[in-house]
């Protein structure tokens, strides 16, 4: 038995409170019943009872939400374990020192999120049977005073013979103290229980702080066995989740502002350009200082979905000096998260355990924007931002229906994108960017019908990068081949347009 | 996912020889953030306070700045000036986009927007109905040069 187990096995077993929750039961009448028809200067009888009562009401409901917490914390525990043992089958088809490695890798880990599991569990069981104590020394305190209420009651009610007053006064004086001393002993039993449960619990906090020491290092290992490139994308990884808010106006440079207003007053989503067009935006909003993301809530023919732009790479890390920036500058980490690190770790992740602190930033965005659970989502993004929405469009675990994804310079090639999920992606000749997937020739339009690549000209026949892979020449682009199609009366698919009800721009930042 | 480790390395070979070629800083110069600023309140175009910055789009460089006046007064000619005073103090080799804004008074949010995409048309730039100028780097460049 595992030192893990050894404290799971009397935690989930109630050994700690012996004979459990009936232990407490008492034979009192009427708990929660005739206790405010209390006369007030009898209560100096009951007084101890009293109190008690007072400090126990309220607190079954707090232990039973702890209780639930737990039960919750283990089963995304499970659920983690599905995920890694569906990581390993993949693992498992490679050869050589590295891929054994890893699968070595994937056995510790799995073991620390299954006594992780146990953990939480049994913590939860016992959180739900201390619960199950409150509540039946609190009814034994309750139901105690119900019956001396029933005595009090008794003691005044209409009688010819004064010397009844003196019997009744003593029995009650006598059945007061007899409660007092069956309640009494409830209590002390019961914190004499909740002793033993606390010492039980507190010999588990260092297993839990053991156990998550090693999953940092051993998911850091996995990686870098997995990769060894830029130590920055890791740390991404294993980041918290980043604070999300809504865009405050006031936090924006002039020319931010004028952008934030032209974004926020258009009223409809016609054409791609319009979603080309929401890539610049978020970039622009966001720039280095923050992340940016769009979720506009659109209606058309009744029916709503909602349209996610997503920010392309604004913090080239250390590359930064390539653009201008001093040298200082390149060792510094700017807030943005759609930075070089998150550009690696997002081409690296294969698992939702290690969803980066951009893509965990965008599923709390859309949530604190109020798009419900199963509603039907359109991402679009540039670049990274593309990357980004064929990342979403291929997690089987979201919350939500992708329905469209819409890119402008993304390699999406090594993305498992369900083939009814319409994609339409959008390429420069001479954009060296979407080619980055070893696609020269898009082999997924072959097998999937609603897979769509459009190569554009390069802008003003420019085929240097900084002309190709750029958002601005990008809406150009897409602006006239749409007009292109409608002349030439070539239908367009739409599964992203209509009116728009609703638009909220979120921000994070590391 | 070796897949997308090959795409990984790729990004960071690609980027840095992309990026290489382009945007190199004059290390001498100083800095846009402070030299456009500082030109445009000195100008006499009536300018009380400016700001002035640069941002990334894919693998090139956009130019923004800013200025607050104390009433309407720009006209097609001070838009010029204010282009001419922009580009002499731009230190980057490669620019994409350039763009500017002009508010009577500080931006809020009842901001009185000065309309640069009517004065950059009179001047025979594209107008894209906005209240912000907004053209090509090279088209200013070549603009001023004619």
């Amino acid at each position: 038995m595992s030192t893990a187990s050894s404290v799971c096995a009397p935690l989930r077993s109630g050994s700690w409170s012996p004979g459990g929750a009936g232990a407490f039961s008492t034979g009192f009448s009427d708990p929660g019943g005739a206790v405010a028809d209390f006369v007030s200067w009898a209560l100096e009888y009951v007084a101890p009872l009293n109190e008690w009562v007072d400090e126990l009401v309220g607190n079954e409901g707090q232990v039973s939400s702890f209780a639930s917490t737990w039960r919750s914390v283990a089963s995304d525990l499970a659920g983690y374990e599905t995920d890694l043992a569906s990581s390993a089958t993949r693992i498992s088809e490679l050869e050589g020192r590295t891929a054994r490695a890893l699968r070595k890798r994937h056995d510790d880990i799995k073991a620390v999120l299954a006594d992780a599991s146990e953990w939480s569990s049994a913590t939860a069981a016992s959180l739900e049977l201390a619960s199950t104590i409150v509540g039946a020394v609190h009814d034994a305190a309750v139901g105690a005073l119900s019956e001396l209420s029933g005595l009090v009651a008794s003691l005044f009610g209409f009688t010819l013979n004064p010397f009844d007053k003196i019997d009744q006064l003593k029995q009650l004086s006598q059945r007061a103290l007899g409660f007092i001393e069956v309640v009494g002993d409830l209590i002390e039993r019961m914190f004499d229980a909740f002793e033993r449960l606390v010492e039980l619990l507190r010999s588990l906090i260092p297993l839990i702080e053991e156990g998550l020491l090693y999953l940092r290092v051993a998911l850091g290992e996995v990686l870098r066995e997995q990769i060894p490139l830029l130590g920055g994308a890791f740390d991404d990884l294993l980041a918290r989740d980043p604070r999300v808010n809504e865009l405050d106006p006031d936090d924006l440079d002039p020319d931010q502002r004028a952008l934030w207003e032209e974004l926020n007053s258009s009223g409809r989503i016609d054409s791609f350009e319009d979603l080309i067009d929401s890539n610049g935006y978020v970039d622009s909003l966001g720039g280095t200082e923050r992340s940016v993301v769009d979720i506009t809530e659109v209606v058309k023919d009744g029916q709503t979905h909602y349209v996610v732009a997503l920010p392309s790479t604004q913090d080239w890390g250390q590359l930064k000096a390539l653009f201008g920036s001093d040298f200082v500058d390149t060792l510094r980490d700017y807030p943005a998260t759609n930075d070089l690190d998150s550009n690696i770790a997002l081409m690296l992740m294969d698992n939702p355990l290690l969803a980066t602190q951009y893509e965990r930033a965008v599923m709390q965005s859309m949530s604190d924007a109020g798009v419900p659970p199963g509603a039907q989502v359109v991402y679009t993004g540039f670049s990274q931002g593309g990357i980004m929405a064929g990342n979403l469009a291929s997690n089987s675990n979201s919350p939500y229906e992708t329905i469209g994804i819409v890119t402008n310079g993304s390699p999406l090639g090594s993305f498992d994108i369900p083939p009814h999920i319409p994609v339409v992606a959008f390429e420069h000749a001479g954009d060296p960017v979407p080619l980055l997937d070893g696609e020269s020739i898009d082999t997924q339009n072959l097998t999937s019908p609603n897979r769509t690549t459009v190569v554009l000209a390069p802008p003003g026949g420019d085929i240097m990068p900084g002309s190709t892979h750029n958002n601005a020449n990008y809406a150009d682009s897409v602006r006239a081949w749409e007009q292109q199609m409608r002349e030439n009366g070539t239908p367009l698919p739409d599964f992203f347009g209509g009116d728009v009800v609703d638009r909220q721009q979120h921000t994070w930042g590391e | 996912m070796r897949a997308r480790a090959g795409v990984t390395a790729a990004i960071l070979a690609l980027t840095a020889l992309v990026l290489s070629a382009c945007s190199v800083r004059d290390p001498g110069a100083e800095s846009l953030e402070t030299a456009i600023p500082a030109a445009l309140v000195a100008s006499d175009l009536g300018i009380t306070a400016s700001e002035a910055g640069s941002r990334v789009d894919g693998f090139s460089v956009n130019v923004w700045a800013s200025a607050e006046l104390e009433a309407d007064t720009l006209d097609a000619a001070g838009l010029r000036t204010m282009l001419q005073l922009v580009t002499d103090n731009v230190d980057l080799s490669d620019v994409n986009t350039l763009s500017i804004t002009a508010s009577v008074g500080p931006v809020s949010s009842d901001t009185d927007y000065i309309d640069l995409g009517s004065l950059g048309a009179e001047l025979g730039f594209d107008d894209e109905g906005d209240t912000r100028f907004s053209a090509p780097w090279d088209d200013v460049v070549d603009f001023l040069g004619e």
